[in-house]
C-alpha cells in the first residue's frame, strides 16, 4: 500500500509524540513495510504501539522518583509537629510588632525552614538508599536538585498565597501548623511534593544512564547532518 | 565482585536473532525474523524499545546507513552486537543449561 493522508498523521504522531531515540529509523521501517504491502490498519497499530512504548519506556524512568514523593510527603505532618515543637519557643512572642523586613521575614522562615528542611531531607534519604545513583551523579548535580527544589517550593507556595488571597490566607498562614498538612489542606502539599519531584529529575535527569541516551540522540542527530552535507549536490 | 547484566526474554531473543542475521540488519528484517520465530506478529516499536535499552547497557551498538524512497528518505539504522553483548549471551546460555539440566529425571515432558 503507498502512503496516504490517514498515514502520514500516523507518520507525524510517530515522529513527534514518542520519546524514543530512534524514532526516524522506526518511521522508515514502518513505511517500508507498508510500501512492501502492509495496510493502513496494521501502520496504525504499530505507531500507537511504539507510541505506548516509548511512553511506558519514559514513565519506568520517573515511577520510583514519583512513588517515593508521595510516600514521603504523607510523612509531613509528624515531621511539621516536632520542627514546630522545636521553633515554637524560638520565636518571639509578638513578631507583628518587628519592623520591616522581619516582621514579613519571620513567617516566611519559619513556614518554610521546616517545609524545605523536610524536602532535602526526603531528597538525600533517596539519593543515599540508591547507592548507584550517589556514585554517578556529581556534587555540583546534587547541589543543583537541591537549589531546584528551594526554587520550586518558594514559587508554587507563592502561587499558592496569591491564588489563596481571596479566600483570606496570606503570608501569616505559613506559620501554622497544618500549612502543608497532608490532612488538613491536602492539596497544599502539592508545592511540597513538586519541590522534591523537582529535586529529583533535575538530578536524575544528570545520571550518566540518562546523559548516554542524550548522547545517542545527539549522535544520531550528527550523522543526519553529515549525511545531508554528503548529499547536497552544491557542496 | 563482577556485575552481570540480566537479559530477559526479548532482550536475549533480541540479540540472538541480530548474530543469527549478521551484520547487516535493521528493523525490518530484525523484526520480520522474531515474528517468524515466535509465530506471532512483533511490534517493531517494542523491538526498538528492546533495542534502545540493550544499546543503554551496551550490548548492542547502531549505526545510521543509507535511505531509500520507498522510507520516506528515512535512515536505515543498523546494529550489530558488542563484546560486552556477547558476554552476556554465553553467560545467560550457561545459565539457562544448568537451570535445564538441574531439572528433575522424572519431569522430563517439560524438557
Amino acid at each position: 500500500m503507498k502512503p496516504n493522508k490517514s498515514t502520514a498523521v500516523a507518520t507525524w504522531m510517530l515522529e513527534h509524540l514518542t520519546f524514543g531515540s530512534g524514532n526516524e529509523a522506526l518511521s522508515g521501517d514502518l513505511l517500508e513495510e507498508l510500501h512492501l504491502g502492509r495496510s493502513a490498519t496494521w501502520y496504525w497499530r504499530q505507531v500507537c504501539s511504539a507510541i505506548a512504548a516509548g511512553v511506558w519506556s519514559r514513565l519506568r524512568d520517573y515511577a520510583l522518583p514519583l512513588v517515593f514523593c508521595a510516600g514521603w510527603i504523607s510523612l509531613y505532618p509528624g515531621w511539621r509537629y516536632l520542627s514546630n515543637a522545636e521553633l515554637a519557643h524560638r520565636m518571639p512572642q509578638d513578631w507583628t510588632a518587628l519592623s520591616w523586613p522581619w516582621s514579613a521575614l519571620l513567617p516566611l522562615g519559619h513556614g518554610l525552614v521546616p517545609a524545605l528542611t523536610f524536602v532535602w531531607l526526603g531528597f538525600l534519604v533517596y539519593v543515599l538508599a540508591r547507592p548507584k545513583i550517589l556514585n554517578e551523579v556529581s556534587a555540583p548535580s546534587l547541589l543543583w536538585g537541591l537549589s531546584t527544589s528551594l526554587n520550586v517550593l518558594l514559587v508554587s507556595t507563592m502561587l499558592l498565597l496569591r491564588h489563596f488571597r481571596q479566600s483570606r490566607v496570606d503570608l501569616r498562614s505559613l506559620m501554622r501548623e497544618d500549612f502543608y498538612s497532608a490532612f488538613h489542606l491536602l492539596w497544599l502539599s502539592v508545592p511540597l511534593a513538586l519541590s522534591l519531584l523537582a529535586a529529583l529529575s533535575s538530578t536524575v535527569a544528570r545520571a550518566p544512564r540518562l546523559m548516554r541516551r542524550q548522547r545517542l540522540s545527539r549522535m544520531r542527530f550528527m550523522g543526519r547532518v553529515q549525511r545531508s552535507v554528503q548529499s547536497d549536490p552544491i557542496g | 565482585m563482577r556485575e552481570h547484566t540480566y537479559l530477559g526474554e526479548f532482550e536475549l531473543m533480541i540479540l540472538l536473532t541480530i548474530l543469527h542475521l549478521g551484520d547487516e540488519v535493521y528493523g525490518v528484517p530484525l523484526s520480520r525474523e522474531l515474528s517468524r520465530l515466535r509465530g506471532a506478529d512483533v511490534p517493531i516499536g517494542s523491538v526498538y524499545a528492546a533495542l534502545d535499552r540493550l544499546e543503554l547497557k551496551g550490548l548492542i551498538a547502531s549505526t545510521l546507513g543509507e535511505s531509500t524512497p520507498e522510507r520516506g528518505g528515512r535512515a536505515k539504522r543498523y546494529f550489530r552486537v558488542t563484546a560486552q553483548g556477547l558476554r552476556s549471551v554465553r553467560e545467560t546460555r550457561k545459565v539457562l543449561s544448568r537451570l535445564w539440566k538441574s531439572l528433575p529425571a522424572v519431569r522430563e515432558d517439560l524438557v
